[in-house]
């Protein structure tokens, strides 16, 4: 018979943890709510109008589900961020370990990109008393005190990565435990960070773009992404294993501009609709409209998009020659803003051919393409913009916070996003989203943080802008 | 006491009135003089029937050695004495007035006697036979001879064949007692109530007839839960359900249901575990609602306690007695949504079509289309939008159409090509349910004799549900027996086994098992149902409406209704065995000892299976065991202090251990091979399901109460807990209590319309703890990703320094009878107050939790429940005509929501949100009620006029307080006609207030299915929403019918689809009839009796549109409020036959 207090210690429950299972954790919960089809889907690839709702149009007309809203600030938070904070607190007395500084480099890198699309998302968000024990209420920081907050982070974590000691030899499904290709990532993230302060903070942006662009990523060996695999529960989390998905269409938005250009990922991008053409929905357009087609003659977003093996990209080299080449055509120091251009141009079509053919593209696919989209440096924002955004498909978010921040039109200025072919459900929002509102139920657990913030931002709606958004 | 007005013996004896609910207002004012034959005290024995002479004289004594307790019965009287005599005796009703023509039968010595006009009889007997007293109207008596002295038999008025029980009630652990000296509100409840209206979960089968309880349930869930809550909700997440125990047995009444179907999300309701329990088994039920009532049951009576006693004695004196009860019921889907029959199936409004020239695959041949434009593209036939799960489609004009069961031809279709007309099908949800059909068979048998007795029963239901494919079945045994084993030891034993087993439940809520989710929520309102019965091809490949286009057969999102009830069905089982064994002891003439060891042990294995249609085909295994072990030892004292004062006291010791677990798995990433249900056949491994948990409670109690001179009486409980959830420090806590109770008619007896009255009051505290492994920090398993382990935390923080919860109570009442017990009022005001509440505490995700527990939040519940009993009519001639009546009121709030461990203080507490639109939260706030629900409301202007925007669309407001979940009032009043033998009775039970969100209107509206959707020509003209735009201006602007119901409706404005939860019902109808005698003596029975019943027969008034809101539990959770697609209520009709031999 057992003493009366031993009798709840829980058989069920570890009360340990390793860091790198807390890694994988991390990584995965991230890249599982990031690439889902309800936050990615209805959310990140709406607001880029790749794809509109097929049944289900409330959400093209930004009026969201709340759920879809709050697991993806829950997920981030509770488990990815919180996994990470775990791991650095378990390994900072021992640092003195072989790899275990390198750990906590690399767990702090991973926080670095998981806080900025918080922050991106959100704008002033929780970050200096998150995972705190005896809080339960922690205040919302300055989404500009994030950013300069993270960018010290990369900067320490660049000089603290050793490459001479091991770091993760399990568990890091990104690189691996590759030390150098976390490096190579804290300069990446870096330029992403500061690139979209670039309007908010130019001296600033401009000094970190300097510094860092030769180390971040030079080719498509350098993407960090997660790699998916073909076996539950660890597809890809949008796939069609599960069931023939026919959530969304792609847009007349990518598909006629696409088409306009010979764009040779369109076809990756989408599927063929009857009489194998590829034909796009407009944006927003609602089941109950008269002249909506049967859905037969829409395309479904490409099967590579629905592979349970799709891997869920963090940050890829191509989005570093954007960057770029906005830096240079912002008249930073880093090189020509034409040949950043054209390189990233490259990146994305042989990443997905390397994708879905095991081959980089033929070079005679990749001028022809260049030909008829050729760089001009007097609509740098609308020509980068354009090729960014059709380049970071299906990353929805960081379209979205691209689209928001740059305000890029077509080449040569012919409006590039559809307006609703329905009026917004969201009485702040006539255009697209912002951010996205703050959790219904930091409202009730964290009220007076929470009407803090929304002051402090200038409203809690998706119509608010976001301190960096100038234009 | 707990007598009807009017009814010299216990109303149990009353099994034909259907309110069993003993009144509050007893009579107690015509107890014998002299308990001749006590029960022993023996918790598990009745007392024997309290059928001793009385004479006229008696009905005003009160009676002398009556104390708190019931005594042993005193063997010196009854000495046997050999040899028959003649014995002469009067009969008469409770009024004194002579019966004649009553037989009266001497049982042993099989002979036969009748009284007189003047009520008097003579009959031979010999000491230690029994009679057997019937005359119609009234109920049977049996009374065993004990002296050689006339008898004065007074029958009671209501027909009833079944056993008498001494005027005792029953309270915590099983002490009877006195009624008179019970010191705070308490009914009973005869088992007739749960037996001659039967429903398959008995509890069900109380609503309306016990003040101060609410009983919510969804009959369409078979066997699906019933929430039980007594005095409103105290805990502000906890379940609040009562605690049942069972001839001392604490029985688990645990659900299994996960965690998403407890707020309107998807899963199968398996329902309480207490439907296990065979009603023909229960004799009696005891409901202790207050803190003084249950302070001895410590932390688990906090939610009240129903005390259920079963069947101990034989129906015959000596000898073996054989009861047998038939039970046949139908039951039918009583209350269906509104829906419209003018559009069919579509988005737009349109019809697809399909030209020969393109697609002559399609077609039979080029004439089989069925138009010609003459535009040159030739012959075509039009398509309905198969892919489409709305009903926003074409007019249902008769046209003909390729409906979706013509396509397929490889698939050897015979209807391929062949067209029909686009018409209604208005019955095609009616017809969808058939009629539910339930027999329940019970054969009891029981004896008994000097040194013991026995009874073992048998049941048996089997219920085909009113859904394709469902059904149920539940097989009890029990027995119990008792045995004199020497002088003064006697040993009990009681073992109970059931087996309980349910096929293709439906699904709740928001998911594909719901056929809701098919036929309200979403789906085309033209299909036709004998169409659908063909809902698979020789292949096994689903037949559905809801194709993605004609040449493409795989499911667009909804499969077929039939497709879900043969091939996505559920399965659960679980077999329990239940009982007690122990010994008492009489150690001297006041001190008896008392040893117990109870079970409590299941085993249940739920199997849900998805074949393959809209999502992969799985398979969910879940084997659930449970053992609560009871170790329990009394010592009991009875002693007179003096000849006015009397002592009754209990000491004693419990030990209570639980261990329970969960084993099973899933399959990941679909089948293998379809239609193998197993766990082996997963693409991916299945993932294991594998918890184990145990919990160990110490206790030490003790009781005693005082009673001076049967008129004042006092009444002291303890108890101290010791609990293994709670950490070293916290784990102790205490339960003291008070009662007292004052019988001040004693002292009035001049007052002639006074027939009794008697004061009550109690003080109580009662402490709680919480679930094991809540008090140190653990990680979760996840599954691997590939070869690499994943930690990661738990949804809800774990915290050392739990403290128990602490509850503490004031009650009043006052026990009323007037005008010679025409008129009987009881009434109880209680003040209830719950601080320190263990929650699960909700906290931002930036904590890296969802939810911590932690000690927060004061609650206090007040409230009065008054039970009444009129006898207007009594007549020479047997007729009489009762009412009871109850009624009850809880006001809760939530004084604070101070959290201890955190130092911090919240305005409000979520208590659960809708799964679809998350705008909808039930919430606990400061200085408001419990369940208080939120949500987005219309705006308006200064003046009232909502508030309309540019584009013709209401303006929702902030999230905000929109209504209450809980009612104001809740009751029910029962009219019983008895005369000669038969009776009629009916319960109306009614509540008022309380409000709930409904999915079934609003996603029936958006869907455009319901009624509401066609009127005023909407589709056809649109409609101009009735508000003025934010300059003040009248809205002028059009929307179409189907905008305006997506963003109209609830999924924006919560308040539109908010209804008030008020109800009147008539619940029950009863028709009885004791069979004369001549009927059945041929075939050696001593009584029979018949019943017809009604259930859940009309509701009568609601100002709920499409829903019955008596009806939209979704759990037994404390998320209430939130309908999540209620299946439809059933009306039960039924015959009851009963044969006694």
């Amino acid at each position: 018979c057992k003493k009366l207090e031993d009798i709840n210690h829980d058989p069920n429950k570890p009360t340990t943890a390793q860091p790198p299972y807390l890694l994988t954790g991390a990584q995965k919960g991230a890249m599982d709510i990031l690439y889902s089809g309800l936050q990615n889907g209805y959310m990140g690839m709406h607001f880029s109008q790749y794809w509109s709702g097929n049944a289900r149009t409330n959400d093209s007309r930004y009026l969201l589900d709340e759920g879809n809203n709050s697991n993806l600030w829950n997920n981030l938070y509770r488990i990815s961020l919180h996994n990470l904070d775990d791991l650095i607190k378990q390994n900072t007395p021992r640092l003195s370990e072989p790899g275990v500084a390198n750990q906590n480099a690399i767990a702090k890198i991973t926080q670095a990109w998981i806080y900025q699309i918080l922050a991106d998302a959100y704008g002033n968000i929780p970050y200096t008393e998150t995972f705190q024990e005896a809080n339960i209420t922690p205040k919302y920081d300055d989404a500009r005190t994030v950013y300069n907050a993270m960018l010290d982070n990369l900067q320490q974590q660049i000089n603290v990565l050793n490459p001479n000691e091991v770091s993760f030899l399990s568990g890091d499904i990104i690189y691996s435990g590759n030390v150098l290709k976390w490096k190579k990532l804290a300069h990446s993230l870096m330029l992403r960070y500061a690139i979209r302060m670039i309007d908010a903070d130019k001296d600033k942006a401009g000094k970190i773009i300097e510094a860092h662009y030769q180390d971040a990523f030079s080719s498509n060996d350098d993407d960090a992404q997660f790699n998916y695999i073909a076996s539950a529960p660890n597809k890809f989390p949008f796939n069609n294993s599960e069931r023939e998905i026919s959530d969304f269409f792609v847009s007349t938005t990518m598909v006629d501009y696409m088409k306009s250009v010979s764009d040779p990922r369109l076809n990756i991008y989408a599927q063929p609709a009857k009489g194998d053409t590829i034909k796009g929905m407009p944006y927003g357009l609602v089941d109950g409209d008269k002249s909506r087609l049967p859905a037969v003659n829409y395309s479904y977003p490409g099967k590579q998009i629905y592979s349970a093996t799709m891997p869920g990209i963090l940050m890829n080299y191509a989005e570093v020659e954007f960057i770029l080449a906005e830096a240079a055509a912002r008249g930073l120091n880093v090189g020509d803003a034409a040949t950043h251009y054209r390189n990233g141009i490259t990146a994305s079509i042989n990443y997905w051919y390397k994708l879905t053919t095991g081959q980089p593209a033929p070079q005679d696919i990749i001028n022809t393409y260049l030909s008829k989209v050729p760089y001009n440096a007097a609509d740098w924002k609308n020509v980068i913009g354009t090729q960014k955004w059709l380049a970071l498909y299906p990353q929805g978010f960081q379209s979205w916070f691209e689209r928001t921040r740059l305000k890029f039109r077509q080449p040569g200025g012919q409006p590039l996003f559809n307006t609703l072919a329905y009026p917004s459900l969201d009485p702040t929002v006539t255009d697209v989203p912002y951010r996205l509102t703050y959790l219904l139920s930091e409202q009730t657990q964290n009220i007076a943080n929470y009407q803090q913030a929304a002051a402090a931002i200038g409203g809690d709606t998706k119509g608010t802008k976001l301190w960096y958004n100038k234009f | 006491a707990y007598a009807n007005p009017g009814k010299q013996l216990s109303p149990t004896a009353d099994t034909t009135v259907p309110v069993v609910i003993k009144p509050a207002a007893a009579d107690t004012s015509n107890k014998p003089k002299q308990d001749t034959v006590k029960p022993l005290q023996d918790t598990t024995t009745r007392p024997k029937a309290d059928t001793t002479a009385k004479t006229k004289a008696d009905t005003a004594a009160r009676p002398k050695e009556d104390t708190a307790l019931i005594l042993p019965p005193d063997e010196t009287k009854a000495k046997s004495e050999v040899g028959k005599f003649t014995i002469n005796g009067l009969v008469k009703d409770d009024k004194g007035n002579p019966i004649p023509g009553a037989i009266i039968r001497n049982k042993t010595a099989k002979l036969n006697a009748q009284s007189g006009p003047d009520g008097k009889f003579t009959i031979k007997a010999g000491l230690k036979d029994t009679l057997l007293i019937t005359s119609v109207t009234f109920a049977d008596q049996t009374i065993p001879i004990e002296k050689r002295e006339p008898l004065a038999v007074t029958l009671t008025p209501a027909n009833a064949n079944k056993k008498v029980l001494g005027e005792v009630v029953v309270t915590a652990l099983g002490i009877k007692k006195n009624p008179r000296s019970v010191g705070y509100a308490l009914s009973e409840v005869s088992g007739n109530a749960v037996q001659e209206a039967k429903e398959v979960n008995f509890v069900n089968a109380l609503t309306g007839k016990i003040p101060g309880v609410q009983i919510s349930t969804n009959t369409g869930s078979m066997g699906g839960s019933s929430k039980i809550t007594i005095r409103g909700v105290k805990s502000i997440l906890g379940d609040n359900n009562a605690f049942f125990v069972l001839d001392g047995v604490p029985m688990m009444n645990s659900n299994s249901n996960q965690g998403g179907q407890l707020n309107g999300g998807g899963g199968y309701d398996y329902g309480s575990p207490l439907q296990d329990i065979n009603p023909e088994d229960i004799e009696n039920i005891s409901v202790l609602k207050g803190a003084a009532a249950t302070a001895l049951y410590g932390s688990r009576g906090a939610g009240g306690v129903l005390l259920i006693t079963t069947k101990k004695r034989p129906d015959s004196e000596k000898g073996i007695g054989v009861t047998y009860s038939l039970n046949a019921q139908v039951d039918q889907v009583a209350i269906l949504p509104k829906y419209q029959n003018l559009y069919g199936g579509g988005s737009n409004g349109k019809f697809d079509t399909l030209y020969y020239k393109k697609n002559p695959q399609g077609f039979l041949n080029e004439q089989s289309a069925t138009y010609d434009d003459n535009d040159g593209k030739g012959r075509y036939d039009l398509m309905p939008q198969y892919s489409s799960d709305e009903s926003w489609g074409p007019r249902l004009d008769g046209r003909m159409v390729r409906h979706y069961w013509s396509w397929d031809k490889n698939k050897n279709n015979p209807y391929f090509g062949q067209t029909a007309p686009w018409e209604a099908n208005p019955n095609n949800v009616k017809d969808f349910y058939r009629t539910g059909f339930t027999l329940t068979n019970n054969i009891s048998m029981a004896g008994n004799n000097e040194k013991g007795g026995f009874r073992l029963s048998y049941g048996n239901m089997n219920q085909t549900f009113v859904l394709p494919n469902a059904s149920m079945n539940r097989n009890n045994l029990s027995f119990n027996g008792n045995y004199e084993l020497t002088k003064g030891v006697r040993g009990v034993a009681s073992v109970n086994y059931s087996a309980i087993k349910a096929k293709a439940r439906p699904g709740t809520g928001f998911t594909g098992p719901n056929p809701t989710l098919q036929f309200t929520m979403f789906g085309q309102r033209q299909l036709d149902l004998d169409m659908q019965k063909r809902y698979q091809y020789d292949d096994g490949s689903q037949i559905t409406w809801n194709r993605k286009s004609w040449d493409n057969p795989t499911v667009s999102s909804s499969n077929g209704p039939y497709y879900n009830r043969y091939r996505d069905y559920e399965t659960d089982s679980r077999n329990r065995l239940f009982g007690y064994a122990g010994v008492d002891v009489d150690a001297t003439k006041w001190l008896s000892f008392t040893g117990r060891v109870f079970m409590d042990d299941y085993n249940s294995l739920e199997e849900e299976r998805t074949a393959k249609g809209y999502t992969q085909s799985g398979y969910i295994k879940r084997v659930r065991t449970s053992r609560e072990m009871n170790y329990q030892i009394t010592a009991d004292i009875k002693k007179d202090l003096s000849n006015e004062l009397q002592l009754n006291a209990t000491l004693g010791g419990n030990l209570m251990h639980r261990q329970w677990t969960v084993t099973g798995g899933s399959t990941q990433g679909g089948l293998i091979t379809d239609n193998v249900y197993n766990l082996n056949n997963s693409i991916s491994p299945a993932s294991v399901i594998d918890e184990l948990y145990e919990k160990q409670i110490n206790s030490v109690f003790a009781t005693a109460n005082l009673g001076y001179k049967n008129m004042l009486f006092l009444d002291l409980t303890a108890r101290s807990d010791w609990s293994s959830a709670l950490s070293k420090g916290y784990n102790q806590y205490f339960y003291p209590s008070a009662s007292a109770s004052f019988v001040f008619s004693d002292l009035l007896k001049d007052w002639k319309w006074l027939s009794f009255g008697k004061l009550r009051g109690s003080m109580a505290a009662v402490g709680n703890d919480t679930d094991p492994y809540h008090t140190y920090r653990v990680y979760d398993f996840v599954q691997p990703f590939n070869n690499n382990p994943i930690s990661q935390y738990p949804v809800t923080k774990n915290i050392p320094d739990l403290k128990p919860e602490r509850t503490t109570e004031f009650e009043t009442g006052v026990e009323l009878k007037f005008l010679d017990n025409r008129v009987g009022v009881d009434f109880t005001y209680y003040n209830r107050t719950s601080k320190n509440q263990i929650i699960t505490l909700p906290i931002p995700g930036a904590t890296g939790y969802l939810s911590t527990y932690a000690n927060a939040g004061s609650v206090s519940n007040k409230g009065f429940e008054i039970g009444l009993n009129l006898n207007p009519i009594r007549l020479k001639n047997g007729f009489r005509w009762d009412i009871n009546a109850n009624i009850s009121r809880n006001r809760n709030k939530l004084l604070d929501m101070d959290v201890l461990q955190y130092n911090t203080s919240l305005p409000l507490l979520t208590i659960g949100s809708d799964r679809r639109t998350q705008k909808v939260s039930v919430v606990a706030k400061v200085g408001e009620p419990l369940g208080t629900i939120m949500g987005t409301d219309y705006r308006y202007d200064a003046n009232g006029n909502k508030l309309v925007g540019a584009n013709g669309y209401y303006l929702a407001s902030a999230i905000k307080p929109i209504g209450n979940a809980y009612p104001d009032y809740v009751g029910g009043i029962t009219n019983t006609f008895s005369f000669k033998g038969i009776y009629v009775s009916a319960l109306i039970d009614f509540q008022h207030g309380g409000n709930f969100f409904s999915y079934t209107n609003l996603y029936g509206e958006k869907s455009g299915l319901l009624e509401s959707t066609v009127e005023n020509n909407i589709r056809e003209n649109g409609i101009v929403v009735p508000g003025v735009t934010e300059d003040g201006r009248p809205n002028t602007k059009v929307i179409s019918a189907k905008e305006h119901f997506n963003v109209n409706g609830g999924n924006v404005i919560s308040k539109a689809n908010l209804y008030d939860a008020s109800y009147i019902y008539l619940r029950e109808a009863k028709i009885g009839y004791n069979l004369p005698y001549a009927w059945y003596k041929k075939v050696g029975a001593q009584s029979a009796r018949i019943s017809l019943y009604g259930r859940n027969l009309w509701l009568i008034k609601s100002n709920a549109p499409n829903v019955d809101p008596s009806n939209i539990l979704n759990s037994a959770s404390n998320i209430q409020g939130i309908e999540g697609g209620a299946l439809p209520s059933l009306r039960s009709f039924g015959i009851n036959l009963n044969v006694s031999f």
